[in-house]
């Protein structure tokens, strides 16, 4: 019955074009049918929709069934980016199932522009970058995003391999004066695309490439922005004529103790 | 000057977040700007104007962040706050008829009603609707050091690029100047956040000194002689001061901390949760319940759940007398610090404005004892600001000031973590975009110079620290995320269209008036690249 109140609405909303529902086609699309934008979809309601009408999600099964890290690994498919879904979906990787319902939003309680624009953040933006940037003195945070032509690029040459490989972030310590220290190496999941490193170094400056580890080669897919940590300790450099009198005992409490931040802010 | 045995610069930071939201009456979140404006801006530029007609030889630094100025001077928001006022007015006239017979509680009300009053004629009257100028005028008389801060107050250290950063520094400075008339002397950097990589573009707009977090000066290259009872001169000539942390203790810390005395009006406990909503009307926002202002108990005891009446005459001595304290405190601190480094020490004590009136609802009390006491010459410490130090100590030690803010734990985290970290993936790539677009679109005129400016408006919301800041602290974490997420979107969509040649004069008309922050100035001006000035060498 609700649906049925709610399908009456998608009609008289979308200039009385039918709505019409073929085998194989995503929420995406159906809505395209019917002039919406996709993000005018009713993602939750369409996705219990499928649910109660025992249809499961489309399920994405691994590049080539059999093969390392990603078999056996569900994906949902709308956690994939755009690009990556219709590549796959083109290498027929995607196996669509009948029944994603399309539901226009409510949009009556709903007067702000914001939430009518109904804005959906990509999950790629189609270019190739690996960011640093530092979170504390010895933490940082790295995101990435790969291009699908870069990765298929890789898959491609290294096929054999690719079962047995897996990605790495390796980080150049560009202060680092001892060359056993200068290089380490962050495995990843295969699915991550953000990742929080303990690195423990203040005050040193890194560099990182993304790429992926082939019979113990190292394969870089690309470099990130040079990144400083911040100090952490008092400096033990000293000017000559601004000599510190008897600093440790007067100052030396207060550099353990930090972030009196503002306690409270608006809207507790 | 002779006689003064310690220095002491009080800095208020005022800031909210812009929310102006002219598609709905009532959003919660112009309320925070109206109680702001109740509670503590209005009762703040009281006590400074009193203490101007007094005589009072008083120093402060008050810092207003760009969206405040803009909301400030905002007509339709103007409008809103005398209609708030009116609702609030209202109130306290039928909580005066309904406690009538309860001695206690009925002067309570009066007093509510009385303040309410009292602020309505301060706002149209004395200050003629225009806070912004009621500033102006305390600067202008000598009086108050304006300070402003980043375009939206954006976290510098994690927008990462370098035009970003001289975006949000140029537009805040814009900002500052088309309402004053001139540059400010000191830059708030939002969150005490410091990089080096700000300074090039706060030396271009002739900044002479900013804040940092103590330990940005402690572990500052080389270490620095005076701790942080002197400032640094940074690589680009300006002059770093380190917040003194015995000042902030005394008065932020959530145990220690003055705010916490009994005396005090409880915060918390408020009449927009104690009383029924039909009874309350119009002075909820859209009939959500949330705290209007009208507060009729004391702290008591911060452990228990069982709240005292509030005793404005004693919360007013208590207030008194912890300024006393406080001054005890900083004349000690003078004594032993001045011995110890041989110069008169500077103590830097910057709070966020909404601390005095809101959250410690007596703290326009307290800075106007502090500032009488002093001028009394009572215990030898005397207020001056940030920029009037060289006249003390005109040479002094420079040294490289290390990354730091006063965030908890005092570096990013707050503003880099599980709930707002997803951000920045999509900030740092518009950025990217926006600083291209005005490469590529230099000669934009008519329509798409317009989106072009209104691109920038959005990326420049988006960027605000108040967005991860909320996330992380979980108050009302959905209105952030959508507000981030609604800048991008739009952001995106108008590069989109100006790519294309096909702007939307509809829809860029509505975001003009929505997102109305920084009319008439060029921003997109600001993310030039040939414009970044060159490092000093």
């Amino acid at each position: 019955m609700a649906v049925a109140i709610v399908v009456v609405m998608a009609l008289a909303f979308y200039s009385r074009r039918r709505l019409s529902r073929r085998a194989g086609e995503t929420l995406t699309e159906a809505s395209a049918e019917i002039g919406a934008p996709p993000e005018a979809i009713d993602r939750e309601r369409a996705l219990l929709s499928d649910r109660l009408a025992g249809v499961s999600r489309p399920l994405v099964p691994p590049p080539h069934e059999g093969e390392g890290s990603l078999k056996s690994r569900p994906f949902r498919k709308d956690a994939l980016s755009k690009e990556v879904e219709l590549d796959w979906e083109a290498s027929e990787l995607i196996k669509h199932q009948p029944g994603a319902h399309a539901f226009p939003k409510d949009f009556r309680d709903e007067p702000s522009l914001g939430e009518r624009e109904g804005y959906v953040l990509p999950t790629s933006y189609g270019k190739d970058r690996l960011v640093l940037m530092a979170r504390d003195p010895r933490w940082l945070y790295a995101y990435w995003e790969v291009a699908r032509e870069r990765r298929q690029e890789m898959y491609e040459r290294h096929v054999a391999e690719w079962s047995l490989s897996r990605p790495v972030l390796r980080f150049y310590d560009l202060t680092e004066s001892s060359p056993s220290r200068r290089q380490f190496d962050v495995p990843l999941n295969d699915d991550a695309d953000n990742w929080y490193i303990r690195v423990g170094r203040p005050d040193h400056r890194f560099v990182a490439e993304l790429g992926r580890v082939f019979s113990g080669e190292f394969v870089p897919l690309m470099r990130s922005n040079e990144i400083a940590m911040p100090r952490e300790s008092v400096s033990l450099e000293i000017a000559e004529e601004w000599a510190p009198l008897d600093w440790e005992s007067q100052y030396g409490r207060y550099v353990r103790k930090r972030g009196w931040s503002s306690p409270q802010r608006w809207g507790k | 000057m002779e006689q003064a045995s310690g220095l002491l610069s009080i800095i208020l930071h005022a800031h909210l977040p812009y929310v102006k939201h002219p598609e709905r009456e009532d959003s919660l979140q112009e309320r925070w700007l109206f109680q702001a404006m109740t509670e503590c801006y209005i009762p703040l530029l009281e006590v400074f104007t009193r203490l101007a007609a007094d005589d009072v030889p008083y120093r402060v630094a008050v810092s207003l962040s760009p969206p405040l100025l803009e909301m400030l001077s905002d007509q339709l928001l103007k409008e809103r706050y005398k209609k708030h006022l009116a609702v609030l007015l209202d109130l306290a006239e039928k909580e005066m008829g309904r406690t009538a017979g309860d001695t206690l509680l009925w002067e309570l009300a009066r007093m509510y009603r009385d303040r309410f009053s009292e602020v309505h004629r301060l706002y149209t009257e004395a200050f003629h609707e225009d806070l912004v100028q009621a500033w102006g005028d305390l600067a202008r008389a000598g009086r108050v050091e304006l300070l402003t801060s980043g375009a939206t107050h954006g976290y510098l250290p994690l927008l990462l690029s370098s035009k970003a950063i001289g975006a949000q520094v140029r537009t805040g400075l814009s900002a500052f100047r088309r309402r004053f008339g001139v540059d400010p002397q000191g830059f708030w950097l939002p969150e005490c956040a410091y990089v080096p990589e700000a300074e090039p573009f706060l030396k271009e707009g002739h900044i002479t000194y900013f804040v940092l977090e103590t330990h940005g000066v402690l572990l500052a290259v080389p270490r620095p002689r005076f701790g942080f009872h002197a400032p640094l001169v940074t690589p680009h000539g300006m002059l770093a001061f380190g917040r003194d942390p015995e000042c902030s203790k005394q008065v932020w810390s959530a145990d220690e901390g003055y705010p916490g005395d009994g005396d005090y009006r409880d915060f918390y406990r408020d009449a927009g949760y104690d009383l029924p909503v039909e009874y309350l009307g119009k002075a909820l926002p859209a009939g959500e319940r949330a705290p209007i202002g009208l507060k009729y108990h004391r702290v008591t005891d911060r452990r228990s759940q069982f709240k005292d009446l509030y005793n404005p005459l004693a919360a007013a001595r208590k207030a008194r007398e912890h300024a006393a304290n406080f001054l005890y405190w900083r004349s000690q601190e003078a004594l032993h610090y001045g011995s110890v480094i041989g110069r008169i020490p500077i103590m830097v004590a910057p709070y966020d404005a909404e601390l005095f009136g809101h959250w410690w609802y007596e703290g326009p009390i307290f800075l106007d004892e502090l500032f009488r006491s002093m001028a009394r010459q009572h215990r030898g410490v005397t207020a001056i600001t940030p920029s009037e130090y060289v006249r003390y100590y005109p040479v002094n030690q420079v040294a490289q000031p290390a990354s730091s803010s006063w965030g908890y734990k005092g570096y990013n985290e707050v503003w880099l973590e599980g709930s707002n970290d997803w951000i920045y993936r999509h900030l740092h790539i518009c950025q990217e975009q926006m600083a291209e677009a005005t490469e590529r679109h230099r000669d934009a005129s008519g329509l798409a110079f317009r989106a072009l400016n209104q691109a920038s408006r959005e990326i420049l919301l988006a960027q605000a620290s108040d967005w991860p800041f909320i996330m992380k602290t979980g108050s009302l974490p959905e209105y952030a995320r959508s507000r981030f997420t609604s800048h991008v979107g739009r952001f995106r969509r108008l590069i989109d269209e100006i790519d294309r040649g096909a702007v939307d004069p509809v829809f860029l008309q509505e975001l003009e008036e929505r997102d109305s922050i920084f009319r008439d100035l060029d921003l997109a001006a600001c993310w030039r690249e040939a414009d970044v000035p060159a490092p000093v060498s």
